[in-house]
């Protein structure tokens, strides 16, 4: 989905995509959340699992367990997470985002945390 | 690329800005490696960042660049091919200008192991290599041909 258009998208993810929008979602006790649509917050959540368990194991052998944030460039596309310092920091919760572009990586995470403050 | 010149290039990356360490591998084998980390972690650090980009490329996936902010700092994974570059560093705003200059390494690493295919290449076409032996590397024969050459003009 790097620039064309899923056949059933729902407006809110039609209008990111046409736009180079960044779709923003949230993630808490396993379950995530967006506003474009099931496939697409699957999507953000089968990242961010990955992203996780690769954080997991680079940290592992660093000696660096807490990860504060993780993104990834593939193709036109960015996606990334970052953890909600506000939250439980047993339980804490998780902000994301997709953007069908190559993003400055600081910018892209300095605008999850605005959504995170917002 | 010669070693000295792998090594000139990405010493003035690993002195730059917070950059802290650095290690550029080919598969799982470790190609040049300035980072303040014991050899076994760099071994499982390097394998860890193929075993990842294995996994990617299982799923049909092919993510060129991650970042991982940690407590302790950040790294930024370059995957290039076969080739994996990662960068360790304090600031994390710096992470849009180590890319870019992880990336323009690669470009220049690149070209120059596609000059030394075509050279090599040139120098293994049938009736360029004359009385040459059929055996040995390309490298061995570029050596091979210095030397005559230093031996005529002593």
């Amino acid at each position: 989905m790097t620039g064309q258009i899923e056949e059933g998208a729902n407006a809110a993810l039609q209008e990111a995509l046409k736009n180079r929008q960044m779709r923003f979602f949230r993630a808490s006790r396993g379950s995530a959340k967006g506003r474009t649509g099931s496939a697409d917050t699957a999507r953000f959540a089968d990242n961010l699992m990955i992203l996780q368990e690769c954080a997991l194991l680079l940290g592992e052998k660093l000696q660096m367990s807490a990860v504060a944030h993780a993104i990834f460039y593939e193709g036109d596309e960015t996606s990334g997470f970052c953890f909600d310092p506000n939250s439980n920091s047993q339980n804490p919760d998780v902000a994301g985002a997709i953007v069908n572009q190559r993003m400055p990586m600081k910018e892209f995470i300095s605008s999850i945390r605005d959504f995170i403050n917002s | 690329m010669s070693p000295q010149i792998v090594s000139s290039s990405l010493g003035a990356l690993r002195n730059a800005g917070s950059v802290f360490g650095l290690i550029l591998a080919h598969g799982q084998e470790i190609i040049y490696q300035d980072a303040p980390f014991p050899a076994q972690t760099l071994e499982e650090l390097s394998s860890t960042v193929d075993d990842i980009a294995y996994y990617f490329e299982q799923e049909g996936r092919y993510p060129d660049q991650l970042s991982f902010g940690f407590d302790g700092g950040s790294i930024l994974i370059i995957i290039q091919g076969r080739h994996r570059m990662l960068v360790f560093h304090h600031h994390a705003d710096e992470v849009d200008f180590v890319g870019k200059a992880a990336k323009a390494f690669f470009k220049d690493y690149e070209m120059n192991l596609l000059t030394e295919e075509w050279v090599v290449g040139q120098q293994a076409e049938p009736g360029e290599a004359g009385s040459q032996s059929s055996s040995g590397s390309g490298h061995r024969q570029s050596t091979q041909r210095v030397a005559v050459r230093a031996n005529q003009e002593g």
